[in-house]
């Protein structure tokens, strides 16, 4: 058998990537996005929501989602966060930089749920990196959704992800609606400040043929989803996204199963109500 | 594969099987059980003398012969990526019904899932089984509770009967044949040779220990937040034997070796006993206890897995139940789920 092809046969193996651009994202520095290419072939096809592991050659590897749509799919895009050894690594990384990508995995957002739909987006930190390739997606065939509104929120305003999306792409997308917070301002922030969950309130986006879809930190994701019940919003209309340890990311290696769902094949996209079927174990 | 039924395969007596462990380790594809370390451990031979068709089971099952402990999955260097070469043919020489039975549940984790592991695919495909039938059932075993028996033979190319002081061989498949086209021994009649399987499959394990496993499954979907787990989890060390030398448990963790430019990773057994194993970067551990640990393992043996497959993840070896330093019977925790016993 050819080698390129036995690489192919076992899903474990990564292929070698290039990083194209490296863009940092937030003003403390800790989150960067890498644009990447695949080295042989086009980028494989996915869909919003879904996640690839990224290997460091010599370090390891990382489960992370793909903020890119795959309505641009001249390049993958991963915005990660420096919080160990594997994004450490890859932090260090500069354009031309050789990486390792396997993927897609898991399943994506429900996109036949959302057709139709008045869209609400409520995203923490770097929770927006998965919410931002549905947004892009959805923003791509404008005609298919209603009223859109992202709410998102960071600690301060140097953590803010994704600023030119949230103050300039998206807010001049017609019927869509950009609300954004921090738990604290600094000397030069003129907007809202205060806790994600709590400005959901205020924004007080409408249930009514709506779905609620949201991603950040478990504490943010807890009570956000507290607020949208007080808003309206059924089990059914919320969708969210679990992260959980992994190293195989083919339903294999043992770790990131909630009862008999695994995150990486199952996930890592659940509707609340299907999450509220599952062992409280994430 | 073709279709013979397993009656009509060639089936001989073979008084004396020394001869032909010569003619397999001579070729120097067997592995078989030898003696070590006060126990019996399957082991490439080269000398058939080293072989013991006397054993009990081994410490450990050979499972690793399929998911080795640790394994190259590639290498890699400024060049690019290379994966190693397929592994070679093998004979597997004594494999025990309970081993035997746990292949099948390791073929549908790493071949019919949505990702397939060519590897482990690889090496099934290139392993020639030949089981014994199970003359040395221990104290801890419990292989009929599953539904099998010392007989259950399922799967393996060529049988072993421990007979009339010699081996009744029985091949199952044309692979089998093929392997004993050159064997001595004098040829039995079908029926003879189905008695003597019927008898292996009709065999009680020594102690008759059979676990009731109806109902366990369907009971546990509702016992994820039972107090039992943390009475039954006191005792356990978090050591991982159990794991270790389960023919079932194929938990593994990827590990990069680098040298300079060049390295390789690998695929090495992991455990769910260990604390680390499901802690995420920033310090989140969703299994933080060991009671949340415990109850992963036996909960992906007796439903999560049942739940996915339709089977236990668990043949009735025995040997988590000899190999743990405080004696957690996995055994006495399905009796606690039927409530037959609160032993545990």
């Amino acid at each position: 058998m050819p080698e390129a092809a036995r690489q192919l046969d076992n899903p474990l193996v990564p292929a070698l990537a290039t990083v194209q651009a490296v863009r940092p994202e937030t003003a403390a520095g800790d989150v960067r996005t890498f644009q990447v290419t695949l080295d042989e072939g086009p980028v494989f096809p996915y869909l919003p929501g879904q996640c690839a592991m990224l290997s460091v050659l010599g370090v390891g590897e990382s489960m992370i989602s793909i903020t890119s749509s795959p309505t641009r799919p001249d390049f993958l895009e991963f915005s990660v966060k420096n919080a160990g050894r594997v994004t450490g690594a890859l932090h260090e990384l500069g354009e031309g930089a050789r990486i390792g990508v396997r993927g897609p995995y898991g399943n994506h957002f429900p996109l036949e749920l959302l057709r139709g739909k008045n869209l609400v987006f409520v995203g923490g930190g770097i929770g927006l990196a998965p919410l931002r390739s549905l947004i892009s997606y959805c923003l791509d065939h404008r005609a298919d959704y209603g009223q859109v509104d992202i709410v998102y929120g960071a600690r301060s305003p140097v953590d803010l992800c994704f600023k030119e999306d949230l103050f300039e792409r998206w807010p001049a997308v017609e019927n869509t609606f950009v609300h954004v917070t921090v738990d604290r301002g600094d000397g030069s922030w003129q907007g809202p400040v205060g806790f994600v969950p709590a400005y959901v309130e205020q924004v007080a986006p409408s249930s009514r043929d709506a779905v609620a879809i949201t991603c950040g930190p478990p504490i943010m994701i807890k009570f956000v989803l507290a607020a949208l019940e007080k808003l309206g919003f059924t089990d059914e209309q919320v969708v969210t996204t679990l992260e959980l340890k992994m190293q195989c990311g083919v339903g294999i290696c043992g770790r990131c199963n909630i009862g008999p769902k695994y995150v990486c094949l199952d996930g890592p996209v659940f509707t609340l109500a299907e999450l509220k079927k599952l062992p409280q174990e994430f | 594969m073709n279709a013979l039924a397993v009656e009509e395969r060639k089936a001989v007596r073979l008084a004396d099987i020394r001869p032909v462990l010569e003619r397999l380790a001579a070729g120097g594809k067997l592995v078989a059980p030898v003696a070590e370390a006060g126990g019996f451990a399957f082991r490439r031979v080269g000398q058939a003398e080293k072989v013991r068709l006397d054993f009990y089971n081994t410490a450990e099952s050979p499972k690793d012969l399929f998911f080795p402990q640790s394994e190259v999955l590639f290498s890699y260097d400024a060049a690019g990526i290379a994966v190693p070469e397929p592994a070679g043919e093998q004979v597997l020489l004594g494999i025990r019904p309970c081993d035997l039975a746990a292949l099948p549940l390791l073929d549908r984790v790493f071949g019919e899932g949505p990702f397939r592991d060519p590897g482990y695919l690889a090496r099934r495909e290139r392993t020639v089984l030949v089981a014994v039938a199970c003359d040395r059932p221990r104290a801890s075993c419990f292989c009929t509770s599953f539904g099998l028996s010392p007989g259950h033979v399922a799967g393996a190319d060529m049988v072993l009967y421990p007979d009339e002081g010699g081996y009744l061989v029985r091949a199952q498949t044309e692979a089998g044949e093929a392997l004993m086209a050159e064997w001595p021994g004098e040829a039995v009649a079908p029926g003879e040779a189905e008695a003597v399987a019927a008898r292996y499959r009709s065999m009680e394990t020594p102690l008759g220990r059979r676990i009731r496993l109806e109902g366990v499954a369907e009971a546990l979907d509702g016992m994820f937040d039972h107090p039992m787990w943390e009475q039954i989890a006191a005792r356990c060390l978090s050591c991982g034997i159990c794991t270790y030398t389960c023919p079932t448990c194929h938990c593994f963790q990827l590990t990069d070796e680098a040298k300079g430019e060049a390295g390789k990773r690998v695929r090495c057994w992991d455990s769910c006993m260990f604390p680390e194993f499901t802690r995420m970067a920033g310090g989140h551990n969703p299994r933080p206890d060991k009671k949340a640990r415990v109850r992963q393992r036996f909960m992906h043996k007796l439903n999560y897995f049942v739940r996915r497959w339709e089977e236990y993840l668990c043949v009735g070896c025995g040997r988590c139940v000899e190999s743990c330093p405080v004696g957690l019977d996995i055994a006495y925790v399905i009796e606690a789920v039927q409530g037959v016993t609160a032993r545990a």
